[in-house]
């Protein structure tokens, strides 16, 4: 004899028992006293997500230091010193049952707190995995929000480290979520949105997303002692002109010819298609100015001249 | 039957599927890198080849044995069909199809220390709905004894023992799944903490088919990746009732 068992209105196990002469009314009410337990389990889960929420809107928002970040992000069982990926999701439907949805029973079983971070910020799930669970996770994820209503869409940031790194990845994957319906992985190309949204909606300091952006050409300049965050800088001043570009540099329009495709080589863009420009023009001008420097004094024309 | 030789599981294989997706999502299941040097029972990911395999891909246990030539000649002779070939480590590992028609290797590299790591694969299981004669068959091939009921339980359990040591289990199929399955091995990897680590194979994508269960081999649970291919988790406590069945009834 089987009696399905709901939590939230979503049927979440079914209690099996074997044998004659079961009173269904037994059942049912065993059911329902599971139910009710489930649901006691489900409102401490959901306080302790709750809290969390809050912890992952004030890393995003920048509103605490980053030690201070690390340490309360460490309460919930976060090392922010290891590499995480971010998932975000939405869905069309409302907030209040994206907050109440039982997303994992066997966590309410084993009375543990989610097996990875899972909190509702700004009306979408995130949640901070490990390195390399990131698309299983979306996945199932898409899976549950997809159950809740139309237009269920997930993103997936890269691996990041530290809190700046989460505060990146979870633009990351807003920005890869807003590819549409299904799920979608952040593309390095798609770098230049996610900075810019993550430098209007939190205030990220430019340089700090400009030195992710050029991080293959500073650690290429660093480790050969070339100059190729120079090249490119100057290469848009001349407004992509390659005898100027050569002229200004003191070198050989061979020499300006290999370094920029070293550049497309190591950065994955092409470097005459205007998005590239824009993408690199923002990156070595925020590179370029100090580290509080924030998109709007770029745009008030108080970056350097 | 041939003299007693030593008999050991050796690696695991996840043959065919789509084994970088397979092994991404048992790297993070076991929580360590796969195939490493260390001792302990490790996975390997290898492509079907020309064994037949669901789309999905299946498990194949490879037992290590002193002589190998000698044991494969017994296997073909007791029933088992040669079932190919797949590339383990660079060099063909041959595969045989038991009578009952489940998979298994053989090989003779150098013996793994045991070793009760977490993450590893502890011990392995065989699903068939002719559980008396593959147990037998094994015994024959192998060399090794079989142990019927080891411990009370509900279902029809044998337990295959090579020099005092557990070898692999066989579950009657029949008394937990239809007979339309085909028969199979379950590898069960060792984790500390059986319900949290349910709760988060089940995030990954896991599907719970058994949730964490008592039972007097220990505690386990089964579960299915997100491809489909079932495998289970125990704790180290099997480990030691599975050594102590095996040297009481040896």
């Amino acid at each position: 004899m089987l009696r399905p068992v709901e939590l939230e209105g979503e049927q979440v196990a079914v209690l099996c028992a074997r044998g004659q002469d079961i009173p269904p009314a037994l059942l049912a009410f065993a059911a329902t006293l599971a139910g009710i337990e489930l649901s006691r389990r489900h409102a401490v889960l959901s306080g302790r997500r709750e809290l969390l929420g809050q912890v992952l809107e004030d890393v995003i928002a920048g509103q605490s230091s980053e030690q201070e970040a690390a340490r309360r992000l460490g309460e919930h069982g976060l090392d922010a010193g290891k590499a995480h990926e971010v998932v975000v999701g939405s869905v069309a439907c409302p907030p209040r049952r994206l907050r109440s949805y039982p997303w994992n029973l066997h966590t309410l079983l084993s009375q543990h707190q989610d097996p990875h971070l899972r909190a509702i910020v700004h009306d979408r799930v995130v949640l901070v995995v490990p390195e390399g669970a990131g698309l299983f996770v979306a996945k199932l994820c898409h899976e549950h929000l997809t159950s809740l209503g139309p237009d269920a869409r997930v993103g997936v940031s890269k691996a990041r480290v530290g809190v700046r790194g989460l505060r990146l990845g979870y633009f990351e994957a807003r920005n890869a979520l807003a590819e549409g319906h299904g799920v979608h992985v952040h593309r390095i190309q798609d770098l230049a949105t996610a900075l810019l949204i993550a430098s209007i909606e939190a205030g990220m300091p430019l340089r700090d997303l400009a030195a992710e952006a050029l991080a293959p050409l500073l650690e290429y300049d660093r480790k050969n002692g070339t100059s190729l965050v120079t090249t490119l800088r100057c290469y848009l001043a001349e407004d992509c002109a390659p005898a100027a570009t050569a002229t200004a540099l003191f070198v050989h329009r061979n020499t300006l010819r290999n370094r920029l495709r070293l550049i497309e080589e190591l950065t994955g863009r092409d470097i005459d298609s205007p998005s590239s420009r824009t993408h690199f023009w923002l990156a070595t001008t925020g590179w370029e100015m100090g580290s509080a420097t924030d998109l709007s004094s770029l745009l008030d024309g108080r970056g350097p001249q | 039957m041939t003299a007693r030789a030593r008999v050991a599981l050796d690696t695991v294989l996840f043959v065919g599927g789509d084994a970088p997706a397979s092994r991404a999502f048992y790297t993070l299941a076991m929580n360590h890198e796969t195939a490493g040097e260390d001792s302990g029972h490790r996975i390997s990911f290898v492509p079907a080849g020309d064994v037949p395999t669901p789309p999905s891909g299946c498990w194949v246990p490879c037992f290590d044995t002193d002589d190998m030539t000698a044991t494969g000649r017994r296997a073909l002779d007791l029933g088992a069909r040669p079932a190919g070939t797949v590339p383990v480590d660079g060099r063909p590992q041959p595969v045989y199809s038991a009578p009952d028609g489940a998979l298994f290797g053989l090989t003779d590299t150098a013996p793994r220390s045991p070793s009760q790591r977490l993450g590893d694969v502890a011990f392995v299981d065989l699903y068939t709905p002719l559980a008396r004669e593959a147990a037998t068959y094994y015994a024959h091939a192998l060399s090794c004894q079989v142990i019927d009921e080891p411990a009370p339980g509900p279902g029809n359990y044998r337990l295959l023992v090579s020099a005092d040591r557990p070898l692999a289990g066989v579950v009657d199929m029949l008394d937990v799944l239809p007979s339309a399955v085909p028969p199979h091995w379950i590898p069960f990897l060792r984790v500390l903490d059986l319900e949290a680590e349910v709760a988060r194979l089940s995030d990954l994508g896991a599907r719970v088919r058994v949730p964490a269960t008592e039972s007097a081999m220990g505690p386990f649970a089964v579960l299915a990746d997100p491809f489909g291919v079932t495998f289970g988790i125990q704790t180290p406590a099997s480990d030691d009732l599975l050594t102590q069945y095996a040297s009481i009834w040896t």
